[in-house]
């Protein structure tokens, strides 16, 4: 068995005195995606914080490739192939499709190159590269952040909240593309309040609430075990 | 006495106008800045009740003159007959907008009383007679600073007053008589002297007469480069001095400070003499033994025998301030002042405390006059009264010596003729360091013409041997490449030796140096 891409043991975290994460164990093998689904406030969003460096864990271990990375800065860590799209999205509102692809280039990967990707997934951006980003929907600016993510090269790609706020059919055609991403070895963590769509993408999925994580398993596993009531009525 | 006064004014005015030798030597400093002031009379006044910011809380110089130089040449000189002191003097605008006067207009353009010259600039040179009697007048320019004030209290008029022609204002004064001395009287008594007592303008009001008084006052300051050498020369002269209504009089006072220097030996020198001193009519002396009769068989009359005994009882003490000399180093400064008197008006004001002034200001019904008296009666000033106040000062900064070891040239090599003589106009070898030098190059103006045309279009196209980088094949040369590389190899070797130091702060593509791992690799 290949060494696992990222780990989490025994993760503790917590704003200020409120405790949020108590205890995490999850793993996440070389090129599969992993959902991870549970109610809001499940503490999934900070799970997500202290992987990719922005938040410090009060104590457990992570592990990347093999390699302890507690401590080590978001700027390192998405260096090294991490890449997270955060809740919102978080596009430039005020450029441009092309500008705001373009500015993947400072990472050091040449903006034909970072074009060229982004096109290729999602060519409806192509028919937008002038339009500013602010001004499109909900769904094409999500699809821009994607590329984004994709332009890095990364070996790890964290979502967070993909589907929020989105219609059904776009939710469809977004998770379709990572699909897409998956096939090309890069592994995924979807962090998803709604899990159907999610679970039909997923090679594995876990469940959180209250901080921990209470099942893990394949997706028709956990859709099975799963109440209404854990996953928001939405499953 | 007033040939003995005219005799100062015109001393003094004569000096000014002596011409200074143009200065042909070099001298051995790069730099230069001095200053000297002179006040023949100063009176100032101590009175902490006085709710002015200032120490002294009141001050008032008579015939007044400062001068200040630089090297540049730089220099600004000023003349007053009465000048308030640094901090009203400059301050004037201020000082009367803060008493809500400034709709008066006094002060406008700076303290009135007051002639200025300063180099370069306008005016070099400003002169004015206020009143009959007293002179103000200075001038500025490359060979120094000159400022004089002369004043006979006995309305004497002098002969320069015909000289000047056109007089220039005053700054700040309205038109009208320019009587300023009588203007002030009237400010203090407030009455008008001049129109009560037609030709009594020139003289001290009665009010500060009965303090201090005297006959006549020379004061000149002057700062000047002779040569290789920087002066600064400060002198009051004083005569008929009269102090507390008679008590203490003196013939004459005269203080003189004078600073020199050529860049090497600074000096620092001045003489105080005091001539005729006495207390109460009878011969006193002034010494480090305090003051003694100059005659020990006399006797002061209804005082007691102890002159300073006697001046105890009035409050008032006689000084001979010590002078203050410095030459050191680049520097000098001195500072002598002829006679010093303090007058104390405490153990006066003790005498009246008796008198229930409590009981008297209470009647007054209006409350901000009856705080205004109030105050006034717990005043006990202290007057210090200096005659004969100098100062002059020079600072030096060395001259900086480049040591340019540029070629002299040759002029056989210029023309291939055999060098013309020498003529001894070494002027020309501006540039040329050393004074051979100065001896070997050619009298370009006259030798050039003996030797031909072409001696003097050559020599312009000489270019200094030390220009270009040397040839790759030449030693310069390879020493020149060798500390290339070298340079290079220390470079690389430090960035290397950064790298370690810093930890992998320096650019890494992949990071797998940093900790974390390539996870796109591992």
């Amino acid at each position: 068995m290949s060494i696992p891409i990222l780990e989490v043991m025994d993760l503790h975290a917590a704003y200020g005195r409120i405790e949020v994460l108590r205890g995490v164990d999850l793993t996440i093998p070389r090129g599969a995606v992993v959902a991870l689904l549970g109610p809001n406030g499940a503490g999934k969003s900070t799970l997500l914080k202290v992987v990719s460096g922005q938040m410090r864990p009060t104590s457990g271990d992570i592990h990347m490739a093999g390699v302890a990375v507690e401590g080590a800065s978001t700027d390192e860590l998405a260096r090294n192939g991490l890449c997270t799209i955060p809740e919102g999205r978080s596009v430039f509102p005020n450029l441009t499709v092309e500008e705001n692809l373009k500015l993947v280039s400072y990472a050091g990967v040449p903006a034909d190159k970072v074009l060229e990707t982004a096109y290729r997934y999602f060519p409806r951006l192509d028919q937008r590269r002038h339009q500013l980003a602010g001004t499109m929907s909900g769904g094409e600016q999500q699809m821009l952040a994607l590329s984004r993510a994709l332009a890095s090269d990364p070996a790890l790609l964290m979502l967070d909240e993909l589907s929020m706020g989105l219609a059904p059919l776009i939710v469809e055609e977004l998770y379709d593309t990572v699909a897409r991403i998956a096939e090309t070895g890069v592994s995924i963590l979807v962090v998803e309040q709604f899990a159907r769509t999610a679970l039909r993408v997923s090679d594995y999925a876990a469940v959180m609430t209250g901080g921990r994580v209470v099942a893990t398993g394949e997706p028709d596993e956990i859709n099975a075990k799963m109440s209404d009531v854990i996953l928001g009525g939405a499953a | 006495m007033r040939r003995i006064v005219l005799a100062c004014v015109a001393a003094g005015l004569a000096g000014t106008a002596a011409p200074i030798p143009a200065a042909n030597a070099e001298p051995a400093f790069g730099g230069y800045s001095t200053e000297a002031r002179s006040t023949p009379l100063k009176v100032e006044v101590y009175e902490p009740v006085v709710p002015i910011p200032t120490t002294p809380q009141a001050e008032l110089d008579f015939a007044y003159t400062k001068v200040e130089a630089a090297s540049g040449p730089t220099g600004a000189g000023v003349a007053s007959w009465l000048w308030p002191g640094d901090s009203v003097g400059e301050g004037c605008k201020t000082f009367v907008e803060q008493l809500k006067l400034g709709e008066t207009g006094l002060c406008k353009d700076g303290y009135p009383v007051q002639v200025n010259s300063r180099t370069p600039g306008e005016p070099s040179e400003q002169r004015d007679e206020p009143f009959p009697g007293a002179l103000m007048r200075t001038s500025s320019d490359a060979e120094g600073v000159r400022s004089t004030v002369g004043w006979s209290n006995d309305c004497d008029v002098s002969s320069e007053r015909d000289e000047g022609g056109d007089q220039p204002k005053l700054p700040g004064l309205p038109d009208g008589p320019p009587d300023p001395l009588s203007s002030l009287g009237a400010a203090i008594t407030g009455k008008d002297r001049a129109a009560e007592e037609p030709g009594s303008g020139c003289a001290m009001p009665k009010e500060l007469a009965a303090v201090v008084d005297f006959g006549g006052m020379v004061s000149t300051s002057r700062t000047e480069t002779v040569g290789d050498t920087v002066q600064a020369t400060a002198t009051s002269k004083l005569s008929d001095v009269s102090i507390l209504g008679g008590v203490i009089t003196a013939d004459s006072i005269s203080v003189t400070s004078t600073t020199t220097t050529n860049g090497r030996r600074p000096t620092a020198s001045g003489v105080s003499k005091v001539v005729g001193l006495e207390l109460a009519g009878t011969p006193i002396t002034v010494g480090r033994d305090g003051v003694q009769l100059a005659d020990q068989k006399a006797k002061l009359p209804d005082l007691p025998p102890d002159p300073e005994k006697a001046l105890a009882q009035m409050g008032v003490s006689l000084v001979l301030p010590k002078p203050e000399r410095s030459a050191r180093g680049d520097s000098g400064s001195a500072a002598f002042e002829g006679l010093q008197i303090v007058i104390d008006t405490r153990p006066l004001r003790s005498h009246l405390d008796d008198i229930p002034f409590d009981e008297v200001t209470r009647q007054i019904p209006e409350e901000e006059l009856r705080r205004l008296v109030g105050a006034a009666t717990q005043l006990s000033p202290k007057f210090v009264i200096t005659a004969g106040n100098t100062a002059a000062e020079v600072l030096t900064v060395p001259k900086m010596e480049l040591d340019l070891d540029l070629p002299a040239v040759d002029p056989s090599e210029l023309n291939g003729a055999a060098a013309p003589p020498a003529s001894g106009s070494s002027g020309t070898s501006g540039g040329v360091a050393g004074g051979d030098a100065g001896a070997a190059a050619p009298a370009l103006d006259g030798g050039a013409d003996a030797a031909g045309d072409a001696g003097g279009s050559e020599a312009l196209a000489v270019q200094p041997a030390s220009a270009g980088l040397p040839p790759l094949a030449s030693i310069p040369g390879a020493l020149m490449v060798g500390g290339l590389v070298m340079a290079s190899g220390i470079g690389w070797w430090l960035q290397k030796i950064g790298g370690l130091v810093l930890g992998g702060a320096g650019s890494c593509a992949h990071g797998l140096e940093t900790g974390v791992p390539d996870l796109r690799k591992a």
